[in-house]
């Protein structure tokens, strides 16, 4: 007998008219209250078959009650090990990423960015619309790098793909930073929520050579690296540098004098 | 191409007056299946400069950027015109690409040349990267379909059904194209005539129209909370390709829409015609 070996199957993702109509109805907060539930009710026909090939079982994310950033990394590995072929474009689709925290991680993501208490807690305007700014985003992606930052799971898979392995990358520049763990550098993005949201807040975060280097220095600099004020001002002052040097153009030797010059300018 | 004049700690070409002579880009690119090709074409014409790229101390450099996919990078040449490539999946939606000359290497004693009389013989200490000209920025949208000059209305905006039963339409910018809500009433309304060529210029001029000038208004605000949204780069790199970016938000809307008001009379005239016509049966 022949067995059919090929366990892959295709990503479901909402249509992009269901996402539309989620947010407005999520909005005008018609939606509100099950955003409090554990299911989520879909209809076949607001979804579409993409062409993103996945292997077999979904990981499962974890979120701990008394410290859910600790499992960030784990959650960030899994996810990226799962979704491995993505790429960029498919990466930045609304469609996908508002399927996921709604649909297939919605346990996780009711749990690491759900609202507090009960849907009867949100008694006045004010409250309820704090709660729908909340959901907005870490729920749905709009298409910019914002929201890809902050949406429960797109953070997740990015911050890993942004840092895995760059030596594989990028092997000229980065050839001297060969590290066993191809994921050495994700470690220290998530290593604290502040690193995360300092580095990749900032416009520069989005060139490799820059977000690698300064996680470099983030790395072997450690009693630096647990200051959140010193990792802000890190990233405020080569923000700043920035405007008038194109430190991107920078080979790493340069690069890294710079980080390092400036750091020690914060702590001194 | 835009330049955004900047303070610099050493005069820099094309940053106000500065300094005399110019550095101009020409900007073309080809969006392929496989890859994205750049073709700038730089002239420049600056003494000081121009020995700097000679004795390849400094060069031209674009710096690629793409808030849809995390994505920055930067292609160096001395060479006048040249070619860059980059994957097509690295790229999504509206990209912005902004040009410069940097230096190479430090360059103790810059003595700038044709300067403002306030940098008369001064010299500068120039590290390695920091911007001597700037050639401005452009974007545009990686979408084979897109074309800013014939664009669909449906590429930026799209009109959804709200939950209000009556009263009026609301716009959400905070999503991939502008949101249209219509209440439940219009919205059945507005289905029955959805796709009718006679209803398009009405329906132009009475809900795209405003919500557009509106949109344009945000893409001319320097500070726009919007800026990083789908829409609002479609939006932008339409007003570029027409040579609206500078006109008035009312105006611009209306070419965009191409005369809204005068699609809706003409609309209106023949559902009249349509309407008379069945009277006299």
């Amino acid at each position: 007998m022949i067995k059919n070996m090929n366990k892959n199957k295709f990503q479901k993702i909402f249509k992009r008219a269901t996402v539309e109509q989620m947010r407005v109805d999520l909005h005008s907060g018609h939606s509100l209250k099950g955003y409090f539930e554990a299911s989520y009710p879909i209809k076949e026909r607001g979804l579409l078959t993409s062409t993103i090939e996945t292997p077999g079982k979904l990981p499962a994310l974890k979120a701990p009650k008394k410290d859910p950033v600790s499992a960030d990394v784990e959650n960030s590995i899994a996810l990226h090990g799962y979704y491995g072929d993505l790429d960029e474009t498919q990466a930045s689709d609304p469609r996908l990423w508002a399927y996921l925290s709604h649909v297939e991680f919605r346990k996780y993501t009711l749990a690491r960015w759900g609202l507090d208490g009960h849907y009867s807690d949100l008694k006045d305007g004010a409250s309820k619309k704090r709660a729908i700014n909340q959901l907005m985003e870490h729920w749905f992606v709009s298409g910019n790098d914002r929201d890809l930052r902050r949406h429960a799971i797109a953070r997740l898979w990015w911050a890993s793909h942004l840092t895995y392995a760059p030596w594989e990358k990028d092997p000229e520049f980065f050839g001297d930073l060969k590290n066993k763990d191809p994921y050495f550098y994700t470690r220290i993005l998530l290593s604290t929520q502040d690193i995360y949201q300092q580095v990749l807040e900032r416009a520069m975060g989005r060139s490799s050579h820059v977000l690698i280097t300064v996680l470099d220095y983030l790395g072997k600099n450690k009693e630096f690296a647990q200051s959140r004020e010193n990792v802000r001002s890190l990233m405020k002052e080569l923000n700043l540098v920035y405007g008038t040097k194109k430190i991107i153009t920078l080979n790493r030797p340069a690069l890294e004098n710079l980080i390092s010059r400036v750091a020690s300018e914060i702590t001194d | 191409m835009r330049v955004n004049t900047k303070s610099y700690p050493h005069p820099v070409l094309g940053n106000g007056d500065d300094l005399g002579g110019f550095f101009k880009v020409e900007f073309k690119y080809e969006l392929g299946k496989e890859e994205i090709a750049l073709n700038p074409t730089f002239s420049l014409k600056n003494t000081a400069i121009e020995e700097l790229l000679k004795k390849e101390k400094a060069s031209f450099i674009s710096e690629v950027e793409c808030r849809g996919t995390f994505f920055r990078t930067s292609f160096s040449t001395r060479k006048q015109f040249d070619r860059f490539t980059l994957p097509s999946r690295v790229l999504r939606e509206r990209v912005t690409i902004g040009f410069y000359i940097c230096a190479d290497q430090n360059l103790p004693s810059y003595r700038p040349s044709e300067s403002h009389p306030d940098y008369e013989g001064v010299e500068f200490d120039i590290e390695a990267g920091d911007v001597l000209a700037v050639g401005g920025y452009c974007s545009f949208i990686a979408e084979k379909s897109f074309d800013p000059l014939r664009p669909p209305v449906s590429s930026f905006m799209s009109i959804m059904q709200g939950n209000h039963h009556e009263g009026p339409m609301l716009v959400d910018y905070e999503t991939d194209k502008i949101t249209i809500i219509l209440s439940k009433d219009d919205w059945k309304n507005y289905l029955e005539v959805r796709g009718q060529k006679l209803a398009e210029g009405i329906l132009h001029a009475s809900i795209v129209f405003p919500t557009l000038i509106d949109a344009i208004h945000q893409v001319q605000n320097p500070n726009s909370d919007y800026e990083g949204m789908n829409w609002f780069g479609k939006v932008e790199t339409i007003l570029d390709a027409k040579g609206l970016r500078d006109k008035e938000p009312f105006e611009a809307a209306q070419k965009i829409l191409e005369n809204p008001a005068s699609r809706s009379f003409r609309g209106i005239g023949s559902l009249l015609e349509v309407t008379n016509d069945q009277e006299y049966e």
